[in-house]
């Protein structure tokens, strides 16, 4: 019976007045790679910030490995093992990348752990490495990337949520990020991606929910959903 | 206009000018660092810089230690002090927006002034210490004992301050919160407790600046407004969000204040510095060496 | 039914029935010795000087922290016209010409500041013009005669009504002001400038014209409650024409009761009056601490202004919105 480390049911979400998400429900399976796919504006990552707690939901539960995740502030999500990657990264451009790795290694349960947790980062991204001194702000779009995924590293995540990494990253860099969600989790992080790059996200998914207007419309596992004349017409135009 | 009799005379306005900075420059850091963590000028850095003095002055009157024994003494009284203020009145407000906390941080500085003065009567104090006439002398120049220790008080002050920025955990904390608290609360940080912890800094250095000021100026309850918005200038000059740049940016103004005191008078001295002050915010608002920040609203 | 109370026809009754007991009361009693009529001068102009602060502060966002130098010029203005005998007592030509100079003053300020600074950065260059101000005014010699001031002919004062009738005179003016500034596409425009000034900006609103219109408006009706206050005080000075006081409590008095909003400063001066004379009375030696009390306390517990409560509109605050939002009924 697979275990589904986050679940996220009936959730309804308002900016204001206006309703971004209505009566959404999924879930995540513990150690796989589930990714959340829809156009622009259809409530990807408003999702993922009710899960990290930056955004309240007006109705609904929100259960992550048994705690509830609702009403919880996003330093409490975080430190039930949650990392978010934001949109756009959201980096400390005037820290280096050295401090903004030390920064994801705050909570006190992996502060200790903090240089093993730089060795990893370092062997996973060996680019980090070598501009280590360097402020975060002068990196290339692909490093920043990488360092935002990597200072999400270092709090030792159990479920990692990715908003929109390959967004503006040159062809041959979306491949190598992909290549490394595969490891991590490989290595064990329970993912959840939120993308628009459709192809790639089928390729490494293990499964997919859609969302359209703050509505779950579609799931499935990426081979079914290829199948599926409505995903296709959706997302895929008319190739094939 | 009234220039200068002679080089060594230049030296010595431009030395009170460096002395003058050094004590504007400790009140500038922590206003710097409360902007840094909660967006707002906090106008009572002054008035509570005055608190500090006039503790230093019932310190000196009622024991023998003397007055620069407060320096030790009033950082972690005015730690505290911070801690409860932020964490009694400014968390509250910090969530509704930064009008209500520029508004508090004034009540609270009309609040302190008044109960000072009521308390301690307006009258003038000065507080005396065992160097207040001795001074050395290099080539004329003057350095009186008092101002010596302030700037070096001064100088470890920053000294410090930079070093936990820089190199603790907490510090990069508090510059990430400043930078964005969003992003550092997705990493597991609290921004109030940092915010707290910011704050507490920037009351303590208020208080180092106050016991500073006690040993130079005679002072009143009502002098810690004039000293607020030298700090607010310093800052300015230094540019936000530095902290090497308050201290430069309060030296500069001191030494500013004091040429034009020698040049043209006391009373055009101030109009300078809220001319420069003006021109600096209007041509480089992000100051000398803080970070570039223009859209900062 | 409260909402039904500040807005519309019935608002506009009540209105009107203050209006007709301000305009009669002072016939009544012995308006030399009236201590209501006092209060209602000193808080009249309280009301002016508050919208004419939510003007720039409250609708548009932009705060200002210099209120002080255009009520200081309107002080200086009119008394050095008095003194050089270039107008006379309570001269409503010099009263116009001193609101002139600090529109002005406002026009060209505005427009270096406003063109280059956004939020903290324009209220601390505001604050930074009135320090000047206040030290020209110290320093400027014969003109403005120094740090002792101008002392102007008090024998030339005939009457208290005087006082009244033109301060409610000045406050049905700035009212009149606000009205048409904001129920306009003008209000529109600065309402869209304070929600977001990029967006406005995009939609083709003329942002810095709409910026610099109301500092100026606002800084014009300051200007003329200076020019009174110099003809009530008959001595002007750096240290009373520049107290940051004219600055901090009509700010103050408009944050209670509601920035951004038409009623709200009216309310927030005769509460805020109200609360300092009862100070006063009550308490003479503490009052200035009490009255200190008080402001961190509507800060701490009403910082959305009583507006919002009355009207019973209360958004959720988006925390980085750094200034006030306008609801309100109507205006």
């Amino acid at each position: 019976m697979a275990n589904h480390l986050l679940k996220v049911e009936n959730v309804d979400v308002f900016y204001g007045v206006a309703q971004a998400l209505w009566d959404v429900s999924f879930s995540v399976e513990e150690y796989k790679i589930t990714a959340l796919l829809g156009a622009n504006g259809a409530g990807k990552s408003t999702l993922l910030k009710t899960i990290s707690g930056v955004i309240r939901p007006t109705k609904g539960r929100i259960v992550y490995s048994g705690n509830s995740l609702v009403d919880c502030r996003p330093d409490k999500a975080a430190s039930f093992g949650i990392s978010h990657v934001p949109e756009g990264r959201r980096l400390f451009a005037s820290l280096t990348v050295l401090e903004n790795l030390e920064l994801g290694a705050y909570l006190p349960n992996v502060r200790p752990l903090t240089k093993e947790s730089l060795e990893r980062v370092f062997g996973l991204f060996p680019v980090l490495k070598s501009r280590m001194r360097q402020a975060a702000g002068t990196l290339s779009g692909g490093e920043q990337q990488m360092l935002a995924i990597g200072r999400a590293l270092m709090a030792r995540p159990t479920l990692l949520l990715l908003d929109e990494p390959s967004l503006g990253l040159a062809p041959i860099v979306v491949k190598l990020l992909f290549d490394i969600i595969k490891v991590l989790n490989r290595d064990g992080v329970t993912i959840l991606l939120v993308e628009q790059n459709v192809r790639k996200t089928l390729e490494i998914a293990d499964y997919v929910f859609v969302l359209k207007t703050g509505v779950m419309r579609m799931e499935g596992q990426p081979a079914r959903l290829l199948a599926d004349p409505e995903f296709r017409q959706a997302f895929l135009g008319r190739i094939g | 206009m009234h220039w200068f009799s002679s080089l060594t005379t230049f030296f010595q306005v431009l030395v009170n000018g460096v002395f003058l900075g050094c004590m504007y420059g400790v009140a500038a850091i922590g206003l710097s660092l409360i902007f840094g963590c909660m967006q707002i000028i906090f106008i009572a850095q002054g008035a509570v810089m005055i608190l500090a003095a006039y503790c230093i002055f019932w310190m000196v009157t009622f024991t023998p230690l003397s007055a620069f024994w407060g320096f030790l003494f009033i950082i972690p009284v005015f730690v505290g002090f911070g801690f409860a203020m932020y964490t009694g009145l400014f968390q509250r407000v910090a969530k509704t927006g930064k009008n209500p906390s520029l508004l508090l941080a004034f009540g609270l500085m009309v609040l302190l002034e008044h109960v000072m003065a009521f308390v301690f009567s307006s009258d003038y104090r000065t507080v005396q210490t065992k160097y207040a006439s001795t001074a050395l002398g290099i080539k004329g120049v003057t350095f009186s004992v008092n101002r010596i220790i302030v700037a070096v008080v001064a100088v470890a002050a920053t000294a410090l301050v930079f070093l936990f920025l820089k190199k603790t955990i907490l510090g990069k904390a508090v510059r990430a919160v400043s930078e964005d608290m969003d992003a550092a609360a997705l990493l597991g940080i609290r921004p109030e407790w940092v915010s707290a912890v910011t704050f507490s800094i920037g009351i303590s250095l208020a208080g180092v600046a106050g016991v500073a000021t006690s040993v130079i100026f005679p002072f009143d309850p009502y002098f810690g407004f004039i000293f607020s918005l030298k700090a607010l200038i310093a800052v300015a000059f230094g540019g936000l969000g530095s902290v090497g740049g308050a201290l430069l940016g309060g030296v500069i103004l001191g030494v500013l204040e004091s040429m034009s005191a020698y040049t043209i008078g006391g009373g055009w001295a101030d109009a300078v510095a809220y001319a420069a002050f003006l021109i600096v915010l209007v041509f480089r608002p992000e100051g000398l060496l803080g970070r570039s920040s223009a859209e900062k609203a | 039914m409260a909402v039904k109370l500040v807005s519309g026809k019935t608002g506009w009754a009540i209105g009107l029935i203050f209006l007709a007991f301000f305009v009669i009361y002072p016939f009544l009693v012995d308006a030399e010795k009236s201590y209501l009529v006092y209060f209602l001068y000193t808080t009249f102009i309280y009301v002016a000087l508050a919208q004419g602060w939510n003007l720039a502060g409250g609708y548009t966002g932009q705060v200002s922290l210099g209120q002080h130098a255009f009520f200081g010029a309107g002080c200086y203005v009119t008394a050095i016209l008095w003194k050089v005998k270039a107008i006379g007592y309570l001269d409503p030509v010099g009263m116009i010409l001193s609101g002139i100079c600090a529109t002005v003053l406002a026009i060209l300020v505005g427009l270096l500041l406003l063109s280059k600074l956004r939020g903290d950065y324009f209220a601390l260059g505001t604050l930074g013009l009135g320090e000047i101000l206040h030290v020209v005014a110290i320093n400027g010699g014969h003109v403005t005669e120094g740090p002792m001031g101008i002392s102007l002919p008090s024998y030339a004062y005939v009457s208290m009504v005087y006082y009244y009738f033109i301060a409610l005179a000045i406050v049905l003016v700035t009212l009149a002001l606000v009205l048409l500034m904001t129920r306009s596409s003008t209000g529109l425009a600065l309402v869209a400038i304070r929600e977001n000034e990029v967006a406005a900006a995009a939609n083709g609103v003329a942002v810095l014209k709409y910026k610099v219109i109301a500092f100026a408006a606002g800084a014009f009706v300051t200007g003329l409650c200076g020019s009174l206050n110099a003809y009530y005080t008959f001595h002007v000075d750096s240290a009373g024409a520049f107290d940051l006081d004219w600055v901090i409590i009509p700010i103050l008095m408009t944050i209670l009761g509601g920035a951004g909003t038409f009623l709200g400063p009216i309310l927030g001066a005769f509460i805020l009056s109200g609360i300092f004379e009862l100070a006063n009375v009550l308490m003479p030696q503490l009052h200035p601490i009490f009255s200190a009390a008080f402001i961190v306390l509507v800060t701490l517990f009403l910082p959305d202004g009583l507006m919002r409560y009355v009207t019973g509109r209360k958004e959720g605050i988006l925390r980085k919105l750094p200034f006030f939002r306008a609801i309100s009924g109507g205006a």
